[in-house]
């Protein structure tokens, strides 16, 4: 009990010291308590009446995760984790990689709290990376008499976009990469906050739905915005972990406009302004039929902050999802997100001002063993500010057919081919085709553990 | 005629004759559709006529089990007094509640755990929930009579009842749209002719104990 008391103490400590670094950079600071009463919250209050008053309830320990080997063969160019324009993860000379080592760590106790962290493993060449994706305290209480529900999350999030990262990990089982739409969630979406969520089970109340209203309110995201501006619209299945820098494309502005002020790399999961972000969802669920999920979601960012190369990025978006099962073997799956970013120079000159949207439509078979799925998508970027050497324009369409294999219940073979077409004018700054093609053929062993 | 054939001959008239006398209750739809699955209780108007014989079925332990994310079965009747084990089949964790007034519970059932046994002290109606599969539901009727059954495909339900009597005629379902999902009717038994009963309401649609997403290994997202 002990040992495992202070697995999960270190594993506490280390996520609010790695924030300590950051933050004990030499910055003024207006205001830091806004900025840390959650943290606070977690680690002074909720956890150690948890670790004291929790183990004396019976407690449960799991450790889950998931291990994808992926074999690639691709013939795009330069991947976007090495600062390149490649839409994929991977280099065209990447043949084998361990693409994913996911561990789910999870206490639950009997007083309707758990604890989760989910650690991440990646060594795949282009960007091998290990760290802490997720961590938090969850609360989910019985539902009353009247059906209600209350549920909360505090602590390290993703926010509730995706309808397809259901699995291990934050995997996707449908297929090996993820949408465009939901890669990008990946790569710069996770907040330090608190997730309310209220549900109203419709088998309480002699109804056929299930209704649901969240609100989450977050910190550390400001950056967020950044990567998809200079890098566009990715498809991936590589998810950023909290403390990693992201390589920003070389583009002619960083030269000679104040963007030379941007580090070279994004931290994406950092707060800058002590302003809380946003997320609203609503969702309607009909039991074994379906569901509507639908969210916006601010970060609030006050756009003409840069702190050590970075800036805040205002970022919003509205985002809409529909999961169906049209028949017993099949699904449907649609998401679309649209939003806008904004950062400016401190006198208030816009930087960046892009309008962006991705969607995507996804069918997926199943004939247990066997799972075909197909999902086709389209995105955009208009660039909306006067910047001359940073053009973020971009239009494209991918297509991606996967079919996975059920070997045994723990083991799923994957065979899947991804298609992107996209017109993107900041290729030219690195002397590549405006218009560009990339195929990528993958082959992928999950073992679920 | 050999000795035999006397007694199959004999056998089988009794058999047809007792199942003749058997008391028979149809209940249809406004469409005069029968309807499968309905359970039917019967209650002694007055109680002197009450009959509190327990078979040595109805003493048992009744089992219902968590078996691939549902509740197996979904409707389950059992007498007053009755205790039910609660055992989970499946190889992940499962959160079962109740918050119905005649009888709240809440436990959670780990993987390969000794199953709960939970005694069942009132009559009433107590439906099951898991907090962390919500399209899971389950349904226990608590009854205070030897006579009750489930009417079978053809909207039919048998009782052998010899001593005449009146009863209320029970019919009872999660999914029926009344008060208490219940609708009454009385009769005296046993019944000359089979006894055909209109539901007052459509019934709901039952629902799936089924997930959208039909994959092992989710975490919650």
């Amino acid at each position: 009990m002990i040992d495992k008391k202070s697995v999960f103490l270190k594993v506490v400590s280390k996520l609010t010291d790695d924030k300590k670094t950051k933050s004990d950079q030499p910055i003024i600071h207006k205001c830091r308590v806004i900025k840390t009463i959650l943290i606070k919250l977690l680690t002074s209050a909720i956890l150690p009446y948890l670790l004291f008053h929790g183990f004396s309830h019976a407690t449960e320990y799991k450790i889950n995760g998931i291990l994808d080997l992926r074999a690639v063969s691709n013939d795009g160019i330069n991947s976007y984790l090495e600062g390149g324009h490649g839409k994929y993860r991977f280099n065209e000379t990447d043949q084998l990689s361990l693409s994913h080592l996911g561990v789910d760590f999870k206490i639950d106790w009997e007083n309707n709290y758990s604890f989760h962290a989910v650690a991440n493993g990646y060594s795949d060449r282009t960007n091998d990376g290990i760290g802490i994706s997720e961590a938090y305290l969850q609360y989910k209480g019985l539902p009353f008499g009247s059906g209600l529900r209350y549920q909360y999350r505090v602590g390290m999030l993703y926010p509730r976009v995706s309808m397809e990262n259901i699995g291990r990990a934050w995997s996707s089982p449908y297929s090996l990469s993820y949408s465009t739409l939901n890669g990008w969630i990946g790569e710069e979406f996770r907040y330090l906050g608190f997730e309310n969520r209220l549900v109203r089970l419709g088998k309480l109340n002699q109804s056929a739905y299930d209704f649901e209203l969240g609100i989450a309110l977050m910190t550390h995201n400001d950056p967020a915005g950044a990567m998809l501006a200079w890098h566009g619209w990715v498809m991936t299945s590589r998810q950023s972990l909290w403390n990693e820098s992201l390589i920003i494309p070389d583009f002619p502005a960083r030269e000679n406009t104040l963007l030379r002020n941007q580090a070279a790399e994004s931290e994406p999961f950092l707060e800058l302004d002590d302003r809380i972000g946003y997320h609203v969802t609503g969702e309607v669920k009909k039991t074994g039929k379906g569901n509507l999920f639908l969210g916006k979601y601010d970060n609030q960012a006050d756009p003409k902050v840069v702190k050590n190369g970075q800036w805040g990025w205002r970022t919003a978006f509205d985002h809409i999802g529909i999961k169906m099962k049209i028949s017993k073997r099949l699904q449907f799956i649609g998401q679309f997100l649209k939003g806008h970013t904004l950062m400016q120079s401190p006198a208030g000159q816009d930087l960046v001002k892009n309008d962006y949207q991705s969607g995507f439509v996804m069918l997926s078979y199943n004939m247990a063993p066997h799972r075909f799925t197909t999902r086709l998508e389209e995105f955009s970027i208009t660039d909306n500010d006067n910047i001359i050497g940073d053009n973020n324009q971009e239009y494209g369409k991918a297509a991606t057919f996967s079919y996975a294999y059920r070997i045994q219940r723990e083991w799923v073979l994957h065979l899947e081919n991804n298609w992107i077409q996209s017109h993107r004018y900041a290729r030219h700054y690195h002397h590549l085709p405006v218009e560009l093609i990339e195929r990528q053929w993958q082959v992928g062993v999950r073992y679920y553990f | 005629m050999k000795l035999s054939h006397l007694i199959v001959f004999f056998l089988s008239f009794y058999l047809i004759s007792t199942a003749i006398s058997a008391s028979e209750i149809q209940i249809v739809d406004g469409n005069d559709s029968p309807i499968e699955g309905l359970v039917i209780f019967l209650t002694p108007i007055t109680s002197a006529g009450s009959d509190s014989k327990i078979s040595p079925a109805q003493k048992s332990i009744i089992e219902i089990a968590q078996l691939n994310k549902k509740f197996k079965p979904y409707i389950k009747v059992i007498r007053k007094g009755q205790t039910v084990k609660f055992i989970n089949k499946d190889d992940i964790s499962h959160h079962i509640y109740s918050l119905s007034n005649s009888k709240k519970f809440a436990f959670k059932l780990k993987a390969e755990q000794m199953p709960e046994l939970v005694k069942f002290d009132k009559t009433g109606a107590v439906s099951m929930g898991c907090n962390i599969h919500d399209w899971m539901s389950g349904h226990l009727l608590i009854v205070d009579t030897p006579y009750y059954t489930f009417t079978n495909s053809t909207g039919i339900a048998q009782f052998n009842i010899e001593k005449s009597n009146e009863y209320w005629i029970n019919i009872w379902h999660p999914q029926l749209n009344s008060d208490n999902h219940l609708q009454r009717a009385r009769a005296v038994f046993p019944l000359n002719q089979r006894k055909k009963i209109k539901l007052d309401k459509p019934m709901l649609e039952i629902p799936d104990q089924e997930q959208i997403d039909d994959f092992d290994f989710l975490d919650g997202y």
